[in-house]
């Protein structure tokens, strides 16, 4: 798969766009875009431990948002790199009540611990906001400029 | 795409602006944003205003969603955003708030002179950097228990006081004497202590900094004769918040407030804009919590002062007592408070939320120093590296309009991305040095990101503020030495 975000900029913050053509592209996408931003290029993760995280949101914003505020913990508070997504499953629910456990993104991912001597960081993020927040399936995504997959989200990050 | 701006700025007068309130439907006030002519078509060119409205909406909203001089397109609320809301039907929002919880500024000064400093400025430079940890992720030297974070949280600076880190006469030098009342470190979530645990005396990265500055000029000799400042003086700027606990705080409550929006009814434009009753359950929770950081703030910043003078102490071979480093003021410019103020000729207690401003009280307020109930409380804005800061004073006219907040920095004018393409790490450096300004940064992206012309000019922000009578100038700083994350 290539590269399937790209930086949007924004005058205080940064964002990013991701595309795919399933929910779970574009949710990958989007984590790989954010640790790209984090870690300096010349940053090397191996893929040596795997973790499995759950989240839950009402809807394909709020889990977007609670997805990449989980990951964020896990790079710095649990000091756990990330380097990829193993695997990845989205479940959306049948009906759309109001329910904040309706939609669940369960993963496997990979990585390592910060190391210092392997490991910098270049940008710090305070966190994940719903400010110009969009997980859209396009209707003709052919149409799109630039279009990439069937699926599109974009995020703000507070830095 | 673009993000100009074109609804309505009716002109009040000189330098203020209104968006009338029948420009969205909901708007429960007007907007009203401080600026001046010959400005105000650059806060048009992004979506800023229209973030001034949306705050509008907000339940219990009284006065006027306000917006100061330095205002940015934010999240939620816009940077330089303030907006008040009543205590018995309004909300309590953390996108008028922010992730980084009080972040915010203290000012001390030195008895040096330019002169003294200038021949240690590289060395003293260099041993801020090192004895003050900075930088994405920066682990202090101090690394608490769950049960002391717990203490911080509760108490704040004078946690860092108690410990040996500073003077009881710092926090009476310190918005809120540095503690928060309301705060409970039951409401802050174990993912919240475990970020903020190795933080404690750190200075982050981005904006953050920390800087030796002269002043060059004073605009009210008599106001800064009491402060004791002089021209010529040097003086330390103290610039960060309550890190990573502060972030997770404002993480873990937007969630609930995205569930109490839902519970309680509220409609809002933006979900940024996620609220609760100040009344409720999530509401008090979230007070108690953001308190509970605001604090965590505090006591880093006192932590940090106290490595700062200390730092002097070793260059220059003397007690930091006998180098007059007094705390001159620390103000909060990314919180949330309980207040009392006049609304429709009424004392009414409030809650304000100041996203990216600052709190300004006139002189004889309860709430500020007893030293300053002449003079009213300091208002400290940081510009950009290059530029100047300012040291003001709040006004009887900030407390009467903008429910007593004003400007609280220059203002970013250029992304962050944007300022890298512009320009090198190295060539802020070399440029900064010769103008005599010695720069230091974890990071170079930092430095090309954090370049003097990604920001407004801080002089006009503040000329703006003191023309409208939001709060007085009383001193501008140089920077001489600059420790960045």
């Amino acid at each position: 798969m290539s590269q399937g975000y790209e930086v949007l900029e924004h005058t205080a913050d940064i964002g990013l766009r991701a595309f795919g053509d399933t929910l779970e592209e574009v949710f990958t996408c989007m984590a790989l875009g954010m640790i790209s931003l984090i870690l300096s290029p010349d940053s090397h993760v191996s893929s040596r431990e795997k973790k499995h995280i759950k989240v839950t949101g009402y809807d394909p914003e709020s889990l977007m948002v609670e997805w990449l505020s989980e990951l964020l913990f896990q790079i710095y508070s649990e000091n756990f790199l990330l380097s990829d997504i193993q695997s990845i499953e989205i479940r959306v629910p049948e009906h759309i009540p109001a329910d904040p456990n309706g939609y669940l993104v369960s993963a496997t991912i990979s990585g390592e611990k910060f190391r210092t001597e392997t490991h910098k960081f270049d940008l710090e993020i305070k966190g994940v906001t719903y400010h110009m927040l969009k997980v859209e399936r396009l209707d003709s995504p052919e149409e799109e400029p630039n279009h990439k997959g069937k699926w599109q989200a974009q995020v703000i990050l507070d830095i | 795409m673009s993000n100009r701006w074109e609804g309505p700025l009716d002109k009040v007068d000189r330098f203020r602006w209104r968006i009338p309130k029948t420009y969205k439907d909901g708007m429960r006030v007007p907007g009203l944003i401080y600026m001046d002519e010959e400005h105000i078509d650059i806060i048009r060119q992004d979506k800023a205003p229209e973030q001034v409205a949306n705050a509008a909406h907000l339940p219990g909203m009284v006065g006027a969603s306000l917006a100061m001089p330095d205002i940015h397109w934010g999240y939620g609320f816009a940077i330089g955003g303030v907006g008040a809301t009543r205590l018995d039907d309004g909300v309590i929002s953390p996108g008028g708030v922010g992730f980084d919880i009080n972040c915010g500024v203290r000012l001390l000064k030195t008895n040096l002179s330019e002169e003294d400093v200038r021949p240690y400025l590289d060395k003293l430079v260099d041993r801020l950097f090192r004895n003050i940890p900075s930088g994405v992720g920066s682990k202090g030297t101090l690394v608490l228990t769950k049960y002391e974070i717990s203490e911080v949280l509760e108490k704040g600076a004078a946690w860092a006081v108690e410990k040996g880190y500073g003077r009881p006469r710092d926090l009476d030098m310190t918005e809120e004497r540095g503690c928060m009342k309301g705060a409970k470190a039951n409401k802050v979530s174990d993912r919240a202590y475990k970020r903020g645990m190795p933080q404690l005396g750190t200075l982050g990265s981005g904006n953050h900094f920390l800087e030796i500055q002269v002043i060059d000029e004073l605009f009210d000799k008599d106001i800064a004769e009491k402060l004791g400042l002089s021209e010529d003086q040097v003086v330390m700027m103290i610039h960060s918040g309550s890190r990573g606990l502060g972030h997770q705080v404002c993480t873990d409550y937007l969630k609930t407030m995205e569930r109490a929006v839902r519970k309680y009814d509220i409609n809002i434009p933006d979900r940024q804009l996620a609220c609760a009753p100040l009344n409720s359950p999530e509401g008090k929770d979230y007070f108690a919590a953001m308190a509970a950081a605001a604090n965590y703030a505090w006591a880093n910043r006192q932590v940090m002062m106290h490595l700062a003078r200390q730092t002097f102490g070793e260059i220059f071979k003397r007690r930091p007592e006998d180098l007059g480093m007094d705390l001159i003021y620390d103000v909060a410019h990314n919180i949330a408070k309980i207040e009392e103020h006049v609304v429709d000729e009424k004392n009414l207690r409030v809650c304000v939320h100041r996203k990216g401003a600052t709190r300004a009280f006139p002189p004889g307020h309860p709430d500020i120093p007893e030293e300053y109930s002449d003079i009213g409380q300091p208002v400290l804005v940081p510009g950009d590296m290059g530029r100047a800061s300012y040291l003001l004073v709040g006004t009887e006219k900030a407390l009467q309009e903008t429910f007593g907040s004003s400007c609280h920095g220059a203002g970013r004018l250029m992304s962050r991305t944007a300022a890298k393409k512009t320009t090198s790490g190295m060539s802020v450096q070399s440029k900064l040095r010769d103008k005599g300004i010695i720069v230091k940064a974890a990071s170079r992206g930092v430095l090309a990101e954090e370049a003097p012309e990604a920001y407004k000019d801080v002089n006009e922000v503040v000329r703006v503020c003191h023309e409208a009578g939001i709060s007085l100038r009383v001193a501008r700083m140089r920077p001489m030495g600059v420790v960045k994350g």
